[in-house]
């Protein structure tokens, strides 16, 4: 099995590549680019410190990010303006390509970060971590700044979860464990030699990203990775140990949710390449049954499952970045 | 502008550098002029710092953080000594023998894996341990950045030292450099993440106590009240807080812990108490420790409890004709700077190199507090306080042997 090859060749630990200057040496002979983005929804306790981290270190001690840039979905608090303070250039998704409209949902600020992004490497992080270090971004640069075969590289890292007591271990990775790694197992056992397969930290080369259809919602991860094993096969991945990643942990509801918009991603994927077969219709709400006052009740929840096209087929797109000399090889 | 180790340095410095990714020749981009540039630099060494587990054996994971940093910025000698200290020196413009100290304290007391993953907010750096410690001890790394950047070069070498403190209170790491240094170093300032302004007119000395008792379950009734731990400890603390120990009031107690009990249902059997006696002068701290003592053991008597004490640690009062000079150079600093001086009476690690006769001075760097609900530092004080090491150390580096201040 060749996720084995994943497993033994292509999964490092972050300290592998935390000597920055030799990165930006690399960066430099290569001609490269390299964005950092975060998609963000409220976002305003933790934003301002991943900016002025990652700006200060990763673009002033060592300049390996040209630029840093937040997506944001309409959050209703600060974090806009917390972020701008702190050194980023900030987008409200829905100012971006507006001709398309807007979906809500982290998929569509990130392939939306496409278009605004200058990078030739793309780094995506989640902006609810709380012990934001360098690592993140330069241990997911490493492997693309290292191997040219390599286009598209995932973080994994242990997830404790607060509980009242302190840090809870093991806790995170539910969703994972219970439904992705048992799928993948099934239909991509490559696949499920990623550690981390939903983690929300990840890098890639623009010329595979803008090949990619984005789902708007909790499935873009899983619809990247089974997309990109089809374009590319595993070879095209690497992972990363960052050792311990802590955020807010989300209730059993929100998995429920997720879980159901991972699904439906799946199964598109499933059908689109011939895995299995779908019925004409499947649901498009996901449905949790609570109690009250003893009495059951349903609760059916929209969960977005639209898919934006891959964005080298708009023509804005390739006209701002298929210019004459600027058009990248897969 | 970094020379190369001199041998007797090497001799003692355990190189962890093989440990270390290799510099190519490369330096970080190289500084501003303007320290205000800085300031991103240190909160953001603070933050992450802060988050490194402490204590831990001789603070290795924080002492490789700082050494890593050192490297990156060319200080060729930076390492790890045998006791864990962090080392590393800016050799001076012409050959001296002559160093000045500046030293911070990595040991995190109140770390915690939640509550010291620091946060910004409202233009404050709120974290355990952010204020006095990772603060101190970023600025002091960010400090060789800007001097290894601006190339800068002094007529006294200066050496940078990143120590950590026993759990008793003391510092033996620290005690065990200085010995080795005692007769090269001139003058010493101890960084503290806060007190700016602060002139440490009356260095204090500590002596530091610890109390423990143990009472049989079901302890004993003594007028309808049942005595266990908590009444044996509070008993003494009640006591002690309320002596004058000497005229000016310059002398002084602090409780600094009473532990005992578990919550509803459990007997408290048994407890600790710790205790802290401040004083600038020597006859007086002794006086008020046999005073301690006698008052603890007293009161455990009247109690028929048994108690066991052991002096923690002591740290000798400060001399203040030695660091008269010093005071004078930060009150200086602060003038230039347009911030307000006062004095402060704190003990502090200064103690240590000035009871071995070397002058030595705390230098409190940014506004902020400490406290059991919150601690944090002003965000707008972090300028000002890169700019008073700074001007500390041209002050005391860049004058000759003869104009010693």
């Amino acid at each position: 099995m060749k996720g084995e090859e994943l497993l033994r060749d292509r999964t490092f630990h972050h300290t592998d590549f935390s000597e920055k200057a030799r990165l930006v040496d690399q960066k430099i002979e290569q001609g490269l680019r390299i964005s950092l983005a975060f998609p963000t929804l409220n976002e305003e306790a933790t934003i301002g410190k991943e900016v002025l981290i990652l700006k200060t270190e990763l673009m002033e001690r060592y300049p390996l990010l040209d630029e840093i840039v937040v997506i944001d979905s309409g959050s209703i608090d600060r974090t806009r303006d917390i972020a701008r303070e702190n050194g980023a250039r900030v987008y409200s998704s829905q100012d971006i390509l507006r001709s398309l409209g807007t979906h809500r949902g982290k998929g569509e600020n990130l392939w939306k970060s496409l278009f605004v992004l200058e990078g030739d490497l793309i780094v995506w992080i989640d902006a609810d971590i709380s012990n934001i270090a360098p690592k993140f971004v330069y241990g997911l640069l490493g492997p693309l700044l290292r191997d040219p075969k390599i286009e598209y590289v995932k973080a994994f890292y242990e997830r404790p979860f607060r509980a009242a007591g302190g840090l809870v271990a093991a806790g995170g990775g539910r969703v994972t464990e219970i439904l992705v790694r048992p799928l993948f197992s099934l239909y991509y056992p490559d696949l499920a030699c990623l550690v981390q397969p939903l983690s929300g930290e990840y890098a890639g080369r623009r010329s595979l990203l803008e090949r990619l259809p984005f789902s708007v919602g909790y499935g873009v991860e899983i619809g990247h990775l089974i997309d990109i094993f089809h374009l590319a096969g595993i070879n095209a991945f690497a992972q990363v140990n960052m050792d311990t990643r802590i955020h807010r942990n989300q209730p059993l509801t929100s998995l429920g949710r997720m879980a159901f918009g991972i699904l439906a991603t799946f199964s598109q994927r499933m059908a689109k390449y011939g895995r299995v077969g779908l019925p004409a219709e499947i649901g498009i709400e996901h449905l949790a049954v609570s109690l009250a006052e003893n009495l059951p009740q349903l609760e059916a929840t929209r969960v977005s499952s639209e898919e934006r096209p891959p964005i080298v087929e708009l023509e804005e797109y390739r006209r701002k970045f298929h210019r004459e000399g600027r058009t990248r090889s897969v | 502008m970094i020379r190369a180790t001199s041998g007797w340095i090497r001799t003692f410095l355990v190189s962890i550098r093989s440990r270390l990714p290799r510099s190519r020749g490369r330096k970080p981009r190289s500084g501003a002029a303007d320290p205000s540039h800085y300031v991103n630099r240190l909160i953001t060494d603070a933050l992450l710092l802060n988050e490194i587990p402490s204590p831990t054996e001789q603070e290795v994971s924080r002492a490789e953080f700082i050494v890593q940093r050192l490297v990156e910025f060319g200080y060729a000698d930076a390492g790890i000594d045998p006791v864990g200290n962090v080392v590393a020196t800016v050799p001076a413009a012409s050959a001296t023998g002559e160093y000045v100290l500046l030293f911070a304290d990595l040991r995190c007391d109140d770390y915690s894996p939640l509550e010291s993953i620091a946060r910004l907010e409202s233009g404050r750096m709120l974290g355990r341990g952010i204020a006095e410690t990772a603060t101190a001890a970023a600025l002091l790394v960010v400090l060789a950045e800007y001097i290894a950047a601006r190339e800068l070069q002094f007529d006294r070498n200066v050496v940078l030292l990143f120590t950590f403190h026993a759990e008793d209170g003391s510092a033996p790491a620290l005690e065990d450099f200085l010995r080795r240094w005692n007769d090269r170093i001139v003058f010493a300032a101890c960084l503290r993440g806060l007190g700016q302004g602060g002139l440490e007119v009356h260095p204090l000395g500590v002596c530091r106590l610890s109390v423990k008792t143990r009472r049989e379950s079901g302890g004993e009734e003594r007028g309808g009240k049942l005595l266990n731990a908590i009444s044996v400890l509070s008993a003494i603390a009640t006591r002690l807080d309320g002596v004058h120990w000497d005229t000016e009031n310059a002398t002084y107690l602090n409780i600094a812990r009473l532990e005992a009990g578990t919550g509803f249902g459990s007997f408290a059997s048994d407890g600790i108490l710790d205790l802290e006696v401040f004083s600038p002068n020597a006859a007086s701290l002794e006086m008020a420790r046999e005073l301690v003592l006698a008052t603890i053991h007293g009161t455990a008597e009247q109690m028929k409890a048994d108690v066991e004490v052991r002096v923690a640690s002591t740290v000798p009062p400060g001399n203040p004709e030695m660091t008269a000079p010093l005071v004078e150079i930060v009150r200086a600093v602060h003038d230039k700077l347009r911030i307000p001086s006062h004095p402060v009476s704190l003990p502090t690690y200064a103690a240590v190199p000035v009871s071995m006769g070397i002058p030595a001075i705390t230098l409190g760097l940014c506004r902020g507090t400490t406290g059991t609900e919150e601690e944090y530092v002003e965000l707008p004080s972090l300028e000002s306080g890169i700019r008073l090491a700074l001007g500390f150390i041209e002050a005391c580096a860049l004058v000759s042997r003869q104009e010693t201040p």
